[in-house]
């Protein structure tokens, strides 16, 4: 090998031990903001500073699914009042869901991928509170988990190696904006915005097949939504929510996007609702005594 | 969804490659930041001139490639990569990372998490220590029990380790 390709080596593999070691994820969104801050005319500005207040929108946003999650919260506020007309049935189990979503209930939530092989490829599992907290468990190679979370006043992320630091900040927008930059491909952080997504921006309908086979089940309603011109392009073609009949508690929802390699979908299913303690959604109920803690 | 909303989409899947490409290239982290912003800024005026039948990525770092080359010619020290073919082997090392499994950068990175833990001892610490704990220098040779040229030499040979596992284990071969 030539000495000249030898310092490419080296130097991509600093450059990623700095990314893997760092917190170089988490400033992405600053440095593009900035960037983008930087352009002449104001809009783009203008809009990342609106997008900073309103939590996150789908510019801020670096994977398809999250875009999804995120655009609801900036757009609620619009179309909560307008939204387009949905057919009823279809947008009223929507309605219910939204409002079991809203309740200060506790919920497990597992998050896998179907990649097109045979098995479908574990991402994460998810504890949601309300509309906003929740605490997510990243699975890491060696058994590890990062977690990241929201408790409704701190956004924080325990980092998987135990040396490093949790991140915590006061900040919702910039910590939430942080949490779902990091964790692009998982989608199903708010699902409040996503429902409220999926209401405005999607063309709904009640079907009676459900999206993962298997034999229908009466204790659930289910409803498709499929993206048309409304619908960013960057968001799935394609979302099935079941939900149950009896109170509107989501029990999965599979979210599919056409790819040039091949099909993808991710689903989100419930796993069980116990009450979860008190601190749950804070990150002290997830760190090892005496973990450093960096807060920003 | 407008040009501008679709354009800050763009710059926002792919300003983590961005961040590698311009960290591997340029020795000075303010000088990185500094051509970040100028590649964006340069990206948005030209995006007359962007296919959007090919991958934005490349294209994106294609302008960053020309802003490197660019300060080469005003700070030859800042940078590191100053060769064409350099940035070229550099642009396919990119590429290969991101064709690497995972939907994120973070997730794509899992394969260095996993090679690190492979290291030999030795090794490892000394990553840890330069990176981990970000010691350099003298403090470095401090920590890891040594002296400053064996330090050194000792975070080489892991970054050239860790590359050669990168590589083996799929996805950044570099091919000259």
């Amino acid at each position: 090998m030539s000495a000249e390709h030898d310092e490419v080596r080296q130097r991509f593999a600093h450059a990623l031990l700095e990314r893997v070691h760092g917190d170089a994820e988490s400033t992405d969104r600053e440095r593009v903001q900035r960037a983008l801050g930087a352009i002449p005319g104001g809009d783009l500005r203008d809009g990342a500073r609106r997008a900073s207040r309103a939590g996150t929108t789908a510019r801020r946003i670096g994977g398809w699914v999250p875009r999804l999650v995120a655009a609801g919260l900036a757009l609620a506020v619009v179309w909560w009042a307008a939204g387009p007309g949905a057919p009823p049935a279809a947008a009223s189990v929507v309605e219910r869901a939204l409002a079991a979503v809203r309740s200060n209930d506790d919920r497990h939530y597992s998050i896998a991928a179907d990649d097109g092989g045979d098995e479908l490829r574990p991402v994460a599992d998810v504890y949601i509170r309300g509309g906003d907290q929740f605490a997510l468990r990243f699975a890491r190679p060696g058994g590890r988990s990062m977690w990241t979370g929201y408790d409704g006043i701190e956004g924080w992320r325990i980092p998987a190696p135990s040396r490093m630091a949790v991140r915590v900040s006061s900040d919702p927008a910039v910590m939430k904006a942080r949490i779902l930059d990091r964790n692009s491909d998982l989608p199903f952080l708010e699902l409040e915005s996503a429902l409220v997504t999926i209401r405005d921006l999607y063309v709904l309908s009640t079907v009676s097949e459900p999206a993962l086979g298997g034999a229908p089940d009466p204790s659930l309603l289910h409803v498709r939504a499929i993206a048309d011109d409304r619908t960013p392009p960057d968001m799935p073609r394609q979302i099935d929510l079941a939900v149950r009949r009896e109170d509107g508690v989501i029990q999965s929802l599979v979210a599919s996007r056409e790819s040039s390699l091949r099909p993808r979908l991710l689903i989100l299913r419930l796993l069980d609702e116990e009450a979860r303690p008190d601190g749950w959604y804070g990150f002290e109920a997830h760190i090892a005594p005496g973990r450093r803690v960096r807060r920003y | 969804m407008d040009t501008k909303r679709l354009f800050e989409i763009l710059v926002r899947e792919h300003a983590g490659m961005l961040d590698v490409f311009l960290k591997s290239a340029v020795r000075d982290p303010g000088l990185a930041d500094d051509l970040f912003q100028e590649t964006v800024l340069t990206a948005w005026n030209r995006l007359d001139d962007f296919d959007q039948e090919r991958p934005f990525g490349p294209w994106l770092r294609g302008i960053a490639r020309r802003k490197v080359l660019a300060a080469h010619r005003k700070s030859a020290s800042a940078v590191a990569l100053t060769d064409p073919g350099a940035l070229e082997a550099l642009e396919e090392q990119c590429a290969r990372l991101h064709h690497r499994p995972g939907d994120t950068l973070d997730e794509k990175l899992d394969g260095v998490r996993r090679c690190i833990e492979d290291l030999a001892e030795p090794y490892r610490d000394a990553v840890r220590a330069r990176y981990e704990e970000d010691l350099d220098g003298a403090r470095l040779a401090e920590r890891l029990s040594t002296n400053n040229e064996r330090a050194k030499k000792l975070v080489q040979r892991a970054r050239r380790l860790l590359a050669a596992c990168i590589e083996r284990t799929g996805g950044t071969e570099v091919t000259a």
